[in-house]
């Protein structure tokens, strides 16, 4: 690509060079002259100021509060971003789920929103997303947010998956109507590695 | 300023950019084309814009400062775009700027009409980085298009690399830590502020392009921004439990090379216990 730039910009140079000496006005390259009116073209876009003053920041609304009355799960939700080895960070409290702050909110128009816990820990025992693997089609989750909104959700899936296997750009994704996307670990146990083999997926589409 | 667009419109720049076609993992059946309106003049000097000899309906009379926020979509195949002064009779005169291009599909663009370093008009096209931008990170792109000498982008006061020594009309861009920045455009080895300072929102999962336009001896300095978004890769997994206190259907790792190590042992012991046997039966 910068090939083709530097290409370009070196016919524009020669352009320059032929034309400034003896050439002729009339060589110089000119737009035929316009027909009468056209149609429109059919591609639009849309325009706005470029002044990053008055531009809109998109602001992304923050889950507060994740509740699941089938079971039981009622847990405070916090922002959560990316470990230095690029996995999703989640709290070290088993009692507090972590928001994918970098993905979609509660109130976003359009894409998932994630919200991972640790299913257990050594010293804090098994916590409340351990009970995602019961979780039915059809309960209900509702999320409120940062702003008092509450968002209602209804489970369309359960899945258990091995994580080498799990569709990452599905679950973290910006398209699509708006989702709920609940994660926490399942399946066997790597004592070596410490950690389980697969993720419990739990995805739920927003009803109100 | 208005002679130098008119001496401009008698000129019509000539820039023709070949496209090769990107080996791009998603398969667009469209290219992206951005615009960003950087010439002064008077009564910000409003334009329109038309593609292979027709209006595009989106972009008449738009004025100096003007951007595009979302990209035309074009089918990919060779482009005439001519910017008329918005003055101007629909469907006469002579283009102020014309650029030629071939647009392959997935291509990303952006075309700023803007001033040369010497103040005259002139038209560049700028690809666009779309690749993917690593979790949790932002992307930042800096582009000279203004009558200035050589800058170097200030955020937070302080030089940012490799946004130094940019000249008119080049840029650059890279990978930041998602989070609001404070921007501002200064001389190069200077600290005093010719743009901004801005702040620029910097999401995570965005290119923010930043374009420096208008023109320093007419105090008409500016920053033209477009973001493109959800450009963010996702993260690499989610690892969400450590104590194996719920684990299902076995183990693996250290326990179950244990219990396989038990297991051979015993197995060993039945061997020799059973060799034993047979040797007390003779």
């Amino acid at each position: 690509m910068s090939a083709a730039i530097a290409l370009a910009a070196a016919g524009v140079l020669l352009l320059a060079a032929c034309s400034a000496p003896p050439a002729p006005p009339a060589a110089e390259p000119s737009s035929p002259p316009s027909p009468a009116p056209v149609e429109p073209f059919a591609v639009s876009a849309e325009v706005g100021p470029g002044d990053p003053a008055l531009q809109e920041v998109r602001v992304t609304v923050a889950p507060g509060f994740l509740s699941i009355p089938s079971l039981g799960i009622e847990v405070p939700v916090a922002p959560e971003g990316i470990e230095p080895d690029g996995y999703m960070s989640i709290p070290d409290d088993i009692d507090v789920a972590g928001w994918y702050q970098y993905g979609a909110g509660p109130a976003s128009e359009a894409g998932s929103t994630v919200i991972a816990a640790h299913v257990d820990d050594p010293e804090q025992g098994i916590g409340p997303f351990a009970r995602l693997r019961d979780a039915q089609v059809g309960a209900e989750a509702t999320v409120v947010d940062a702003a008092g909104t509450t968002h209602t959700y209804r489970v369309t899936a359960v899945e258990r998956i091995e994580k080498a296997e799990v569709p990452l750009d599905r679950l973290f994704t910006a398209a699509g109507a708006p989702h709920l996307v609940l994660v926490t670990c399942g399946g066997e146990f790597d004592r070596a590695a410490r950690s389980y083999t697969d993720n419990y997926i739990v995805t739920a589409e927003k009803v109100a | 300023m208005r002679n130098r667009i008119l001496a401009g419109v008698g000129i019509a720049a000539l820039a023709t950019v070949g496209i090769a076609a990107p080996a791009s993992a998603a398969t667009p059946s469209t290219a992206d084309l951005y615009v960003v309106h950087g010439v002064p003049g008077a009564g910000d000097f409003p334009v329109d814009v038309y593609a292979n000899g027709a209006p595009v309906a989106s972009l008449q009379d738009i004025k100096f400062k003007t951007v595009t926020t979302k990209p035309l979509a074009l089918p990919p195949g060779p482009y005439n775009i001519d910017i008329f002064p918005g003055a101007a009779v629909d469907g006469t005169g002579t283009p102020v700027l014309t650029l030629d291009a071939t647009l392959a599909a997935g291509d990303s663009f952006t075309v700023v009409a803007h001033l040369k370093a010497n103040g005259d008009p002139t038209i560049t096209a700028f690809k666009n980085n779309v690749g993917a931008i690593a979790a949790g990170q932002a992307r930042l792109t800096v582009r000279h298009t203004a009558a200035a000498p050589e800058v170097d982008v200030l955020a937070a006061g302080a030089p940012l690399a490799p946004f130094v020594n940019v000249a008119n009309p080049t840029g650059a861009d890279a990978d930041v830590p998602a989070g609001a920045v404070s921007a501002a455009v200064a001389a190069t080895g200077t600290t005093a502020a010719l743009i901004g300072p801005a702040d620029l929102p910097l999401a995570a999962g965005t290119n923010t392009m930043v374009h420096a336009i208008g023109s320093l001896d007419d105090d008409n300095l500016a920053f033209a921004v477009i973001t493109i978004a959800d450009l963010g890769a996702s993260p690499h997994g989610i690892p969400a439990g450590s104590a194996g206190l719920v684990a299902e259907g076995g183990m693996s790792g250290w326990a179950g090379a244990g219990i396989a190590l038990f297991l051979a042992a015993l197995a060993a012991v039945g061997i020799v216990v059973r060799r034993q046997t047979v040797s007390a039966e003779r």
